[in-house]
């Protein structure tokens, strides 16, 4: 079972729609030729490395191996969020791979176990590519999270200062910000939530369904991951303003000055 | 009593207070005199502990003003920033909080219509959005928690700019009769004229 395959010369001819896009481009000084020719280079580079390593790691298929592979993808997550939201990657770092972690551990582990009953729970063929999806959409829910949280805070100051001093609690003076921007992060999810199936079709549905698998099985597993997704966003975004706190605020509860990248 | 010893506090390389000593004691009311920009809300943000002096220590209430007793402090305070940074919200709903928040020192919320009336405000306002709030009546409605909050120390940074003058006058003899300590910054002349003011000129 599994899709046809497709040769490399009938992949490449796939170019061919990109003479026009490049002559209109040009045509109409669109200034994107450079960036599209760079972008579908990178994807096919980056993802020639994924589909060889993908292979090595399904041959081995040893569990501390894929535990490695997961922890190192956890960790180049960490560093693209901090350096995205323009924090300060060693402040930071810390508490925001443990607000990462800890759901996605659980979470990824109770997919495996519990949902979807694996009976080898380090199976790369499960374990990799689920925890990719799940890592790569936290990726953008904590950097709405977090740049959202600081930089509202920094911009508003004033007004953090003066609800802090107004109500004695901390916890009370950062709720607006922190429920503003808990709500920005997940919102994107919860919207594509609402509107799947109506609009398009998931990438993870579709797949599965050129693999060979029935649609009721591949829409299973689509509402499966969507929850796994949704879970894990709602978790690492609502702990990583918690573990951070005690890095980006000092004992008298005011925003550290130096926790900003840059600039 | 705020005691401030050998206080020395620089900001962006500018030395606004340099070995600065000062005692103020309970119920003094103090207007803080000086041109503008010349640091005078300074004092404030490091007796809310907002900004970390250099060198030397301040003490409130006979409290260190650090981490251990920073909320303590705090409570202690009422401060009313000159742009009356209130939250986005109805003067309703933060009362509301502000009674849920402060159980150990309820809010004198009994006496709410009576500080409405001397502050000229209609009750209608507090179902309003404090951001669509005229400058005069936010800054109402911040005095209006200072009252209702009733707590022993006041830091009021320019508190009756957008008042007219009769109202001026109501809110300075109402302060400066209460048994607190306030210690204000502020252009007006009501409070540079009012007899129980002690001046304090800055530099």
């Amino acid at each position: 079972m599994g899709a046809q395959d497709l040769s490399i010369l009938s992949l490449l001819s796939f170019l061919l729609f990109l003479v026009p896009v490049l002559f209109i481009g040009r045509y109409l000084r669109l200034g994107l030729n450079k960036a599209i020719v760079t972008g579908a280079t990178r994807m096919c580079i980056q993802l020639g490395f994924v589909g060889l390593y993908l292979e090595f790691l399904f041959r081995f298929n040893s569990p501390l191996l894929n535990i490695a592979y997961l922890l190192l993808m956890v960790v180049i997550a960490c560093y693209t969020v901090l350096r995205s939201s323009n924090l300060k990657v060693t402040t930071f770092f810390i508490p925001l791979f443990l607000a990462l972690t800890i759901p996605f551990t659980l979470i990824l582990f109770f997919f495996d176990l519990v949902v979807i009953e694996l009976s080898s729970l380090f199976d790369a063929r499960y374990l990799i590519p689920i925890g990719g999806m799940l890592l790569g959409n936290c990726l953008r829910s904590l950097i709405i999270g977090l740049d959202q949280f600081y930089s509202g805070i920094k911009k508003q100051e004033k007004e953090y200062l003066f609800t802090l001093a107004l109500y004695g609690s901390r916890f009370e003076a950062l709720k607006p910000w922190a429920r503003k921007s808990i709500a920005s992060a997940v919102t994107p999810t919860i919207a594509s939530m609402a509107t799947i199936g109506l609009v398009s079709l998931p990438g993870m549905m579709t797949g599965q369904i050129l693999g060979g698998s029935l649609p009721i099985v591949a829409i299973k597993y689509q509402v499966a991951i969507m929850a796994a997704i949704f879970y894990t966003e709602f978790f690492s975004v609502v702990l990583s303003l918690a573990f951070s706190l005690p890095w980006g605020f000092n004992g008298m509860n005011v925003l550290h000055s130096k926790i900003f990248a840059g600039k | 009593m705020i005691s401030i010893q050998d206080m020395s506090f620089t900001m962006d390389g500018n030395p606004v207070f340099s070995d600065f000593s000062m005692e103020i004691n309970s119920g003094t009311k103090m207007l803080i005199k000086g041109r503008s920009g010349s640091g005078k809300t300074s004092l404030f943000k490091l007796l809310l502990g907002f900004a970390q002096p250099d060198t030397g220590n301040i003490r409130i209430n006979g409290l260190a003003l650090d981490k251990t007793h920073i909320r303590e402090i705090r409570n202690s305070f009422f401060y009313l920033s000159q742009d009356v940074d209130l939250p986005h919200e109805t003067g309703r709903t933060l009362i509301a909080r502000l009674e849920r928040l402060n159980r150990e020192h309820p809010l004198v919320i009994d006496s709410l219509g009576h500080f409405l009336t001397l502050l000229d405000l209609p009750p209608s306002l507090l179902e309003k959005k404090i951001p669509v709030l005229s400058g005069g009546e936010r800054q109402r409605l911040g005095l209006l928690m200072g009252f209702l909050l009733d707590r022993p120390i006041w830091l009021l940074d320019e508190p009756t700019s957008a008042l007219d003058d009769a109202m001026k006058e109501i809110v300075v003899d109402y302060i400066t009769a209460m048994d607190k300590t306030i210690l204000v910054v502020s252009h007006d002349r009501v409070w540079e004229a009012h007899p129980d003011i002690t001046k304090f000129n800055w530099r």
